[in-house]
């Protein structure tokens, strides 16, 4: 029997891992990306704020894929759905039986007057290792002043991204000896410090135990870098000496035929259960590029590729909508778990979590490349942290 | 990348090879190689994980900092020399105890062991007392 073609567009988290998990016997898998690397994005945070090396988040992607799965270095300009053809900047085309679409969401810095000559002056911390190493240098060498967190825009990638950012941040400055110098402040779009209220209860008393500054109801509108000075849409503004802005999101920035399976933000419309574009059985969409009504994460991505890999088999799988985003201070963490059916749960801050996070992303390349090994141990843990479990024993 | 095994193998990576080396020999000769990859089986994997990642474990372990500074205020002698007795009075408690009103509390009264019981227990709500007056008051108790 011919082996089904399936082409993954984008060798991400996401991309890779469901690369990784088709078997071979039955699927002829191919993964084009752009790119040759394969950068791990919440190793942003451990770059500027840590100050490690960027060469450690980044990997060629053909080295995490698994000998016998294609890899085109080329960029995806276009996707015909009807006559199953992915369209490559190079002038080549792919056919294909089972298409997935792991492209990410690119992040639009001309959406926010002034954003671009932020960065370009400070760096960030959710755009690319070069920036985040940036912004490593840019706060190592303040002594004073006011170093500003905001969003613009509240649907982004790692929810608890910018929080992170703030107890990091506030962390170095301490180490750097400039804590009572350098204000921390944080901004978020949500009515409280954090966009569900019950983890934002357990991360408030965190925030103001540092004399960290937060504001809420603030939508960052636009940037003057010469004045110094963020504006809000809801009429705020906020003075700032180094500033880190989070850019709007977008879909996918190629053509996709028919143009109605993207929605209004671009991003390609799903069934949020099992991934396929709504309309096409032999079209898949993981992770940040879907219009799926979960947070954008590397959870997310992850579980996905899980259920696109098993469905393609011809298994029945659902994706629940589980979240298990991180969120640490310096000495502690939280995992904000969540699906589709249930808020999030009440959790604590604790040093178990924190050590979790740090375990997760030293084992980040070994679980893209081992997804045998991993599977097992995130099922099983998925599986007694489910947030209808833990509500049984009062949160985690 | 180096290209020659020459290269590959500095003085100090001989000796650590030669040192896993002998290791490796060390754990065949005992077996553990090849149990090891017997074991290292998808589903044995998925049933030990699935069996460890209990959400009771997990929220002991979450809490292993609280229990352990808990467990380490215990006097274990106290409860050394009553664990017995408290276990052998557990076990002989009936599975659906009789509810006693204010007539049989007095006719119990008469049985020496409840007599026994409740002088343990007034003997221990007497300390109970005392500790929780010191904790709010030290040093007045």
């Amino acid at each position: 029997m011919a082996k089904e073609k399936v082409v993954i567009l984008g060798g991400g988290g996401g991309g890779a891992i469901l690369a990784n998990l088709l078997p071979q016997d039955r699927f002829e898998v191919t993964v084009v990306d752009k790119s040759e690397y394969h950068v791990f994005l919440p190793g942003f945070l451990w770059v500027a704020f840590k100050g490690q090396p960027k060469e450690k988040f980044r990997r060629p992607i053909k080295s995490l894929l698994k000998p016998g799965v294609n890899f085109v270095h080329d960029e995806v300009v276009g996707v015909d759905l009807n006559e199953r053809t992915v369209h490559l900047k190079g002038g080549g085309k792919l056919g294909y039986d089972y298409v997935v679409f792991a492209t990410g969401a690119p992040l639009d810095f001309d959406a926010v007057p002034g954003h671009r000559e932020l960065v370009e002056r400070f760096g960030d911390f959710y755009s690319t290792l070069e920036n985040a190493e940036k912004l490593h240098r840019t706060l190592a060498s303040m002594r004073e002043g006011r170093f500003v967190i905001a969003i613009a825009d509240p649907i982004y990638k790692c929810p608890p991204g910018p929080h992170k950012g703030t107890f990091l941040s506030y962390e170095l400055f301490k180490r750097l000896g400039v804590a009572d110098k350098v204000k921390v402040v944080l901004a978020v779009p949500y009515p409280h410090v954090y966009s569900s209220k019950t983890i934002a209860d357990v991360i408030e008393p965190e925030l103001e135990a540092r004399g960290i500054e937060t504001h809420t109801f603030f939508t960052v509108d636009s940037i003057d870098l010469e004045k110094h000075k963020i504006y809000s849409l809801e009429g705020e503004e906020l003075d700032f000496t180094v500033a880190a802005v989070v850019a709007p999101h977008t879909g996918p920035q190629y053509k996709v035929e028919p143009g109605n399976v993207k929605d209004d933000s671009g991003y390609i419309k799903i069934d949020k259960y099992t991934s396929q574009v709504v309309g096409f059985d032999d079209a898949y969409a993981i992770g940040d590029c879907t219009n799926a009504p979960t947070s954008k994460s590397g959870v997310t991505a992850h579980l996905q590729a899980e259920v696109v890999a098993k469905r393609l088999q011809g298994f029945d799988a659902r994706y629940s909508g589980r979240t298990n985003c991180p969120l640490i201070t310096d000495g502690k963490g939280l995992f904000v778990i969540s699906d589709y059916d249930h808020p999030p749960i009440p959790v604590r801050l604790s040093g178990l979590k924190r050590f979790l996070e740090e375990l997760f992303v030293a084992t980040y390349w070994s679980a893209i490349k081992y997804p045998e090994l991993w599977d097992p141990i995130f099922e099983a843990y998925f599986e007694a942290s489910a947030p209808e479990v833990f509500l049984r024993y009062g949160g985690w | 990348m180096p290209e020659k095994l020459e290269e590959v193998l500095t003085g100090e990576r001989l000796a650590a090879l030669e040192r896993t080396l002998d290791l490796l020999v060390k754990l065949d000769e005992m077996g553990v190689l090849e149990t090891v990859g017997d074991v290292l089986e998808p589903d044995t994997l998925r049933y030990l994980f699935k069996y460890l990642m209990h959400p009771g474990l997990l929220k002991v372990a979450d809490r292993l900092d609280v229990i352990l500074d808990a467990l380490g205020r215990v006097d274990y002698e106290a409860v050394n020399k009553n664990i017995d007795l408290v276990n052998k009075a557990l076990k002989s408690v009936p599975e659906e105890a009789e509810p006693v009103g204010l007539g049989g509390l007095l006719g119990a009264l008469r049985d020496p062991d409840v007599q026994r019981g409740l002088g343990f227990l007034v003997a221990f709500l007497k300390a109970l007392g005392k500790s929780l007056a010191e904790e709010k008051e030290p040093g007045k108790a």
